[in-house]
């Protein structure tokens, strides 16, 4: 009787590791949180955005949560979040191309390990995360953004001013 | 006769160039030395030590800049004098950035080469009549600029503003009795440049400059100068890819101090004391303080 209640303890964990390889990112960010695992034990959540600007085309409107502030000379990290104009969220996002630029003074940021971050456990699949890049100084900055959007890709910039 | 304390001045103060670009360490062009008459030679050298640097934005709100933290420039000076009225000078410089958490970076500066003439002479007999001299200037970017890329979050290794410029100016000077004065008037044209980088060609295309100087001196005769000098340094919008960029504009008002003294026969030694940005409205611009060790010597 014992032996038969730790097969089926087994089985289901099994068939509970099986599902989670199949659920889509924003479930298995839920799943992780409900264990406790990720994301602070909190359900990944919309953005509490700071920063705001539609694509060009008007395919998404990208939003910007900045988690440790938006200051110069040290490494940075922004959470991104791409919806339509109607507010509704985008399933799917890709973002093929991230950059920060001056144009008051025409040139980039500091050149850091930049590094794209789609799944963490705490990102909801319309949400990206941007991590080491720099601004280099105080005053108005871009974050030129590229993405593809329901299969097509638009682009858009986001204006900010770093003190 | 011209004053020759005068001129020394005068060719000590052309060791300093434009500011431009928010870069406070000789990244501009450097005009011609002021040539005496009878000099066939003229050797100038600097070292300039720039420290407390801020990044002054479009708004003109200051802030603490992370870049270096001392920014030392050695500056060579060789004027050659063509005909009496007619000289040429050829400027080259060599930089190095130092950050308390980061290796200190080398690199030789932007080169220029000036030519000056004088187109009218001051005399006693109406010395209300101002000496007039022109100037061009050619400087040639070499150094690392922040259109660059790979230049770090210290941006030890940006020495220059990466542009070639064009400088066209007046110089009008009353130097006839011990006080003597003077304005000084620039036009400098950066070139058009297209930086080609991993994420893209970058075509810059920065606005006119307009410069003013006015200066003042005292000269006791055989001794040395003192002069106080004031700038103005304007410039219009940048363009990126063609397409100009809103409050971009700069503006920055700069003051010094320099004392010279007379070290021997066509001998003399400088201490300047600068300060970028020191006064009024400024914008996109650094502010710095520069104190200069400067020497020259004529033949």
């Amino acid at each position: 009787m014992l032996f038969n209640v730790k097969k089926i303890i087994l089985i289901g964990a099994a068939l509970m590791m099986v599902g989670c390889g199949g659920l889509d990112p924003e479930k298995k960010a839920e799943r992780d949180d409900s264990f406790g695992l990720t994301c602070n034990g909190k359900r990944p959540q919309p953005i509490e955005a700071t920063h705001q600007a539609t694509s060009e085309n008007g395919l998404y409107v990208v939003s910007a949560q900045w988690p440790e502030g938006l200051v110069r000379g040290e490494d940075m990290v922004v959470k991104l979040q791409f919806d339509r104009q109607d507010g509704s969220p985008l399933s799917q996002v890709e973002v093929k191309d991230f950059k920060i630029f001056m144009s008051v003074h025409g040139h980039g940021g500091a050149d850091r390990d930049q590094q794209m971050v789609t799944e963490n456990g705490c990102l909801l699949s319309n949400q990206v995360l941007v991590k080491d890049f720099a601004f280099t100084m105080a005053g108005p900055w871009e974050l030129k953004i590229s993405a593809i959007a329901d299969g097509e890709e638009d682009k858009a910039e986001i204006k900010v001013v770093v003190e | 006769m011209l004053s020759m304390s005068r001129l020394t001045l005068v060719a000590l103060l052309s060791l300093y160039g434009t500011t431009a670009l928010g870069c406070p360490c000789g990244c501009g062009a450097v005009n011609a030395q002021v040539m005496n008459p009878g000099e066939s030679w003229r050797f100038a050298t600097s070292v300039a030590m720039d420290t407390g640097f801020e990044t002054i934005d479009f708004r003109g709100h200051a802030s603490d800049d992370v870049g270096p933290e001392v920014k030392n420039t050695f500056t060579l000076g060789v004027a050659r004098a063509f005909s009496r009225d007619f000289s040429g000078t050829l400027t080259l410089q060599s930089h190095r950035n130092s950050h308390s958490e980061e290796v200190d970076n080398y690199s030789i500066g932007d080169p220029s080469v000036s030519l000056r003439w004088t187109a009218y002479s001051q005399s006693f007999v109406r010395p209300y009549i101002p000496q007039l001299q022109v100037f061009g200037t050619y400087k040639h970017p070499v150094a690392k600029s922040t259109y660059d890329q790979d230049y770090g979050m210290r941006q030890m290794e940006i020495h220059g503003n990466g542009l070639a410029e064009l400088v066209g100016g007046v110089d009008v000077w009353w130097g006839m009795d011990s006080l003597k004065y003077g304005v000084t008037q620039s036009l400098i044209k950066p070139l058009k440049r297209r930086f080609t980088l991993d994420s893209g060609d970058l075509e810059v295309d920065p606005g006119l400059g307009y410069k003013t100087s006015l200066s003042g001196a005292y000269n006791m005769m055989a001794v040395g100068t003192v002069l106080v000098s004031i700038d103005r340094e304007a410039r219009e919008p940048l363009h990126i890819n063609g397409v100009k960029r809103d409050d971009s504009e700069i503006l920055v008002h700069s003051g010094s101090v320099m004392g010279s003294l007379k070290v021997g026969f066509m001998r003399t030694v400088g201490l300047t004391y600068k300060r970028t940005a020191a006064f009024a409205e400024n914008r996109n611009t650094t502010r710095a303080h520069s104190v200069t060790v400067s020497y020259m010597e004529a033949l």
